[in-house]
């Protein structure tokens, strides 16, 4: 049969385009005959091709012996493929690894330089601890070869000795160390390598390198061993603070000289990472050095290259720690990354602006994000799409032939729409930014609650179903650590604003009545995506019903059939809501029970039945629950209202005499429903608080609240059965079948009703005029609709102010355009006198950047219970700590260098480790005195019995089996002689105690054979001496 | 050190595969389709750097234990070819990406105007070049030449003309010639400042 090459393979896999899963299993099976083939050319090219399968993942770990008879040809081609093999295949766990140590030793005593650095490489990716072990002695003399191309490879393949085999590091340390001086520079550089992984896992031991690395530092001129000796110094400046007046010189002469952007680069970022500057913070050198760094990323940023935009972004993050203000600073061109058209930088300048926000930059930098998630119109997403199919299709039509160096520069790509993933992060990092330190940073809470709202608007679908499903308690707590929906989050915020910031609680109870009312309109057009905030809405508004700006239309939202298709979460909330915003409306008792204020109350509560009745047969059980409940007090309240009558005339009529009857409203509107929330005010509590309560010791959970609980349980059972014939059971029956065995009817609203329902609610003067629609061209980041409201709430608070130059008429121009106009009017140009005789009196403009906001005073509550906690970590409040534990654990990093090893491995060699040492050798010692007496004495005890049985045996048998008790049982096993088996147990039988020769005697001494072989060896001897005497 | 180096085209086959650590082969393939599915969607001028692929993101539990983590991807992308090196934070960022510079150009100098085929019928020799740079993550030799030679050299002790028979082969099966010849080090951008002999990033 002819065989495939590589080649053959290759050109194969191309010819069977659509097809090749087919044609690799018909090539694998090839292979696995292949290389079991005697002729070496056939087996190696049977495993060349196994490793470019590998390569698409078809894994080959069962030829790895295979591998290792290519890896021993003698020829160099095959040897290559054999090792290229290893490296590719064989893992800690592979069973021929140990096989292939004395095949290593040799290749590394090669006279060939080639066949020596394809060990060696082979070596760093094979090692396991017993391959170090064995071969750490032909390493270090590698590290003396007279080939620099040697040298740097063996001394490189040392750090992966060292990871399996720790102790090698104590004997081929002085070595190592010798290589720093080595005349050849890619020598010394790998050195610098091995010694920089290696004191990153014990920076202690290699201090005493110091004055070496620093002369290496100022005297190199290759830039790549420069980095490495920079980030080695930056784990052993912690160690030793005298190093950082030192090392401050030479570096800030490269960060001065050089031309190398990646050594300018790293050099900052030594310094930043190393600590220097954190240890020279305050000196006036450690200033300098700090707008040395700064001036330089400044520069990163404005040079226009995206690489060192996002590593400049990477410095200055980790630089805010420290030198914050100097940062700040620079805050001009760190805002523009924001903007840049690379996500990654947007990512990287978004992290850095969390870290550095302040009072007076947070509205611009929120301004701009929420500018970016404006969506961009759905024609230029289109459009781009479109070209850069086109664009990919070409280049992918033909995968080899393109050259790699050129490179087609497509038309430039318009801007694309951000993926969800990226607006999801943004609006977490606004909030995060926003609610940090309990909002020690937001200027303008009406702002930031308007700012909600339309993040609101820009949430993306939702994300993985992380809602949806009713969540339990358990799940709940999942759902909270886990990935919260931004919507969610949205409404967490707003809520917290609510509960804690009183001032504005008029303001967010209007915000969330917004979200409620617009809740069926807003939602469908955005894609559904933020529906969740709603639970946090519907609790507000019924928790500040008395700030609702109009209750009426707003239980009127929440009374929405439509509203039942919600999540179940979110429906459990309105059920919870509503009976609160119910109970504002007509608790009222100073208002008189006249006929209409009873018809509208009993329309309401009617309506309110109306609801709860759909819900009560819920399939989600939360909801069914609160529904019930609720269902019930408000028949009552339903009867109560019908009993009642009301008044006829508003005013008694005192004049007439006629006696008129006041009624006033009943009392399970105006004293039983309110008192149900009326309680005390809610206040944040920490999130721990709850743990401080100490459980009184009355409370029993163990006694049955009826202990009759089961008889009554298994009667209804029983009157189920026995009203068979009942047929007002038999209905209840069917309900209860229904309502459990089947699925719910779920009106689907299609969209073309939703559009319509819309466009009525649009045309029916709703008041704000919502249409859905995003698309304004005005530059702002504030729809056009909050942007109105906010005009009207600031005109209508500065009605009165005399300060306010107030537009003239209802017009929206707040500006006057001086120039715009033709009936321009000088005349009527307010004109403001100045007082320049103090400068504090000078007006800075709205918009300017550095002006600061006048920041009102505002009272922000704290969580309760902060303050008695004991030692526990309080969670801040806010989004930042729910963002960090939203990432779930995967389980154990799979790129991960297990370098445990190395942690803390000391160079010298520990006292106590000594010791133990030597105790172990004294008490070997001891235990081989003590074999050895127990030998002497079981040989005396074979030459006392008589020697009888042993004649049987033959003269020459007896010798051999002595010969081979080294091979311990093994020889015994194998012994197909019946009878020297028999000899043996009859000498057992003799020997009494059964240690006293065979295999008890060689089992229990084994452990000595190793630590003292020869005086075992002469010991054994001894006894087979005697034995065989006695044979003879 | 650097944990992985990897070679795959516009379409996310593999063309080279090398992981410094022993990991499952199903989970290498994992990593580099989840590599190619966010580095396929970058646009041109964005920068070089890959956000950790979800394989790859720590837990908060190891972030603050374990100073081993891969944490910086950094990819270029040539013609038809993404080349990508996972590597920890005792690697510099911008020094990667000229290695990975260094890797294409000394491909290039051994076949002459190298492409995709050139790569895909030679494996071995990308390997071998691999390895005279990168040895066990640690990175061992940066100078061109030396690289070249010694590539070169080991091929004549194998007494087969590897790297040129497979090269003139391939350029006879590919089914429509258009490799026009354009010398890496002339590509229109990210080359241009690589001109200076430390080969270490220099700006542009």
């Amino acid at each position: 049969m002819f065989e495939k090459s590589l080649y053959d393979l290759i050109r194969g896999l191309r010819a069977h385009k659509g097809n090749e899963k087919a044609y690799i299993a018909q090539s694998l099976q090839e292979c696995r005959n292949e290389a079991r083939s005697n002729d070496m050319d056939i087996k190696c090219a049977a495993i060349l091709k196994l490793i470019y399968l590998e390569m698409f993942g078809y894994s080959m770990s069962w030829a790895s012996f295979h591998v290792l008879e290519v890896m021993s040809s003698q020829k160099f081609v095959q040897k290559r493929v054999g090792y290229l093999a290893a490296v590719q295949s064989f893992r800690l766990d592979t069973d021929v690894l140990m096989l292939a140590t004395n095949l290593l030793k040799k290749d590394l005593s090669s006279p060939n330089q080639f066949e020596l650095s394809l060990a060696i490489n082979g070596l760093s990716h094979i090692v396991s601890p017993s391959l170090a072990r064995d071969l750490t002695p032909d390493l270090i003399a590698k590290m003396n070869h007279s080939n620099p191309y040697i040298r740097k490879k063996a001394v490189l393949v040392m750090y992966k000795i060292f990871l399996q085999f720790p102790e090698a590091l104590r004997t081929s340390f002085p070595r190592l160390r010798e290589r720093l001086e080595d005349n050849d520079e890619t020598v010394v550089s790998a050195t610098v390598n091995v010694i920089c992984e290696l004191s990153r896992k014990n920076p202690k031991n290699y201090l005493p390198l110091a004055p070496q690395l620093f002369n290496l530092l100022t005297t190199s001129k290759n830039n790549w061993m420069t980095i490495k000796i920079i980030k080695l110094f930056s784990s052993l400046t912690p160690l030793e603070p005298r190093l950082v007046k030192k090392l401050v010189p030479p570096i800030s002469n490269i960060i001065k000289t050089t031309t190398a952007m990646s050594l300018l680069y790293e050099c900052i970022n030594g310094l930043i990472s190393g600590g220097l500057l954190t240890h020279l913070a305050g000196t006036s050198d450690g200033e300098d050095l700090a707008i040395l760094c700064v001036g330089k990323l400044r520069g990163f940023l404005a040079e226009g290259d995206s690489n060192l935009k996002y590593v400049a972004l990477l410095a200055l993050t980790k630089l805010t720690k420290t030198h914050g203000y100097l940062v700040a600073a620079e805050k001009d061109v760190i805002l523009e990354c924001i903007d840049d058209e690379d996500v990654s930088i947007r990512l990287r300048a978004l992290e850095l602006v969390v870290g550095m926000v302040d009072v007076e930059i947070l509205q611009q930098v929120v301004g701009r994000l929420l500018r970016q998630l404006r969506p961009v119109s759905s024609d230029d997403v289109d459009s781009g799409k479109r070209e850069y199919d086109e664009n990919t299709a070409e280049e992918d039509d033909e995968d080899g032939e393109v050259e790699l160096v050129k490179r087609t520069n497509g038309p430039a790509k318009p801007a694309v729409s951000l993926p969800d993933d990226y607006k999801d992060g943004v609006i977490r990092r606004i909030l995060e930014m926003c609610s940090k330190d309990t909002y020690a940073n937001m200027p303008d809470f009406e702002w930031y609650i308007d700012v909600l709202v339309q993040l609101v608007r820009y949430c993306p679908g939702e994300i993985k179903g992380s809602g949806g499903q009713s969540l339990d308690d358990e799940d709940f707590e999942e759902a909270y650590t886990a990935g919260v929906d931004v919507g969610e989050e949205i409404g967490r915020e707003l809520r917290n604003v609510a509960v804690r910031v009183k001032t504005v609680r008029r303001q967010t109870t209007e915000a969330a009545e917004l979200l409620i009312g617009r809740g069926s309109t807003m939602f469908p057009v955005s894609g559904g995506g933020g529906k969740r905030v709603l639970l946090a809405a519907a609790w507000i508004v019924g928790e500040y019903a008395e700030h609702l700006r109009n209750p009426n239309e707003t239980i009127d939202s929440l009374l929405q059939p439509s509203n039942a298709s919600l999540q179940a979460d979110v429906v459990s909330t309105y059920v919870q809501a509503i009976p609160k915003v119910y109970s504002y409306l007509t608790s009222n008792d100073s208002i008189a029970w006249t006929p209409e204020r009873k018809t509208t109350v009993s329309f309401l509560t009617n309506r309110v039945v109306e609801f709860l009745e759909t819900l009560s047969s819920s399939p989600h059980l939360e909801v069914q629950e609160r529904a019930v409940g609720f269902l019930e007090i408000f028949r009552l309240a339903k009867e109560a209202i019908a009993e009642q009558p009301a008044n006829i005339n508003k005013i008694p009529d005192v004049d007439d005499g006629g006696i008129q009857e006041e009624y006033d409203p009943p009392l399970i509107l105006t004293q039983a429903i309110p008192s149900l929330f009326h309680g005390f005010e809610l206040n944040p509590v920490a999130p721990r608080a709850q743990r401080k309560v100490p459980i009184p010791d009355t409370l029993d959970l163990e006694t049955p609240i009826n202990p009759q609980l089961a008889f009554l349980l298994s009667s209804a059972d029983y009157d189920a059965g026995v009203g068979e014939f009942d047929p007002t059971a038999m209905a209840a029956d069917e309900e209860f079948e229904k309502f459990y065995y089947q699925k719910p009817v779920v009106v689907v609203e299609t969209a073309a009703q939703r559009i319509d329902r819309a466009a009525s609610n649009a045309a029916g003067g709703d008041k704000h005029g919502l249409t859905g629609s995003y698309q304004s061209g005005e530059d702002t980041y504030l729809d056009p609709d909050i942007v109105a409201r906010r005009k009207a709430e600031r005109r209508e608070r500065n009605k009165d102010d005399p300060f306010y130059i107030g537009s003239t008429g209802a017009s929206g121009r707040t500006t006057p355009n001086p120039l715009g106009g033709e009936h321009f009017d000088i005349d009527s140009i307010p004109i403001m006198k100045l007082d320049l005789g103090d400068g504090t009196g000078l007006v800075k403009g709205e918009g300017n950047v550095g002006a600061p906001v006048p920041r009102v005073k505002v009272e922000i509550a704290g969580d309760e219970g902060e303050g008695v906690d004991d030692g526990e970590d309080i969670e801040p409040v806010g989004v930042g700590s729910l963002r960090m534990k939203g990432k779930k654990g995967k389980g154990k990093n799979i790129l991960n260098v297990d370098s445990s090893n190395l942690v803390g491995f000391s160079l010298e060699e520990p006292e106590e480790d000594l010791l133990a040492q030597e105790a172990d050798v004294a008490k070997a010692k001891k235990e081989v005195e003590r074999l050895r007496g127990e030998i002497a004495r079981a040989a005396e005890r074979v030459r006392v019995p008589p020697v009888q049985p042993i004649v049987e045996v033959p003269p020459q048998a007896q010798p051999t089996e002595v010969a081979k008790k080294k091979k311990k049982k093994k020889a015994v096993e194998e012994g197909d002689d019946s009878e020297k088996k028999k000899v043996k147990k009859k000498k057992k039988k003799e020997g009494e105690q059964g240690t006293a020769t065979g295999d008890g005697d060689q089992a229990e001494s084994i452990p000595v054979v190793k630590k003292k072989k020869k005086k075992r060896r002469s010991s054994t001897a001894e006894a087979g001496g005697d034995a065989g005497e006695d044979a003879g | 050190m650097i944990n992985a180096v990897l070679v795959f085209n516009n379409t996310g086959q593999p063309r080279l595969t090398k992981f410094y650590s022993q990991i499952d082969v199903n989970l290498q393939q994992r990593l580099i389709s989840e590599i190619f599915t966010l580095v396929a969607n970058r646009p041109a001028s964005a920068c070089n750097f890959l956000p950790l692929p979800p394989l790859l993101q720590k837990t908060s539990s190891e972030a603050l234990s374990d100073t081993d983590q891969p944490t910086r991807i950094i990819y270029r992308h040539y013609a038809t070819l993404y080349f990508i090196i996972i590597a920890d934070d005792l690697e510099s960022e911008l020094g990667l990406l000229d290695l990975i510079q260094v890797f294409v150009e000394c491909l290039d100098r051994i076949f002459e105007n190298v492409c995709e085929l050139d790569l895909i019928f030679n494996f071995e020799t990308l390997h071998q070049v691999l390895a005279e740079m990168i040895q066990g993550g640690g990175v061992v030799e940066v100078d061109r030449a030396t690289i070249v030679e010694s590539v070169k050299k080991a091929a004549k002790v194998t007494k087969r003309p590897t790297a040129s028979l497979p090269d003139s082969a391939t350029r006879s099966a590919s089914p429509s010639g258009r490799s026009t010849p354009v010398h890496m080090a002339h590509r229109g951008s990210g080359v241009t400042g690589i001109g200076s002999n430390d080969f270490v990033w220099s700006g542009r």
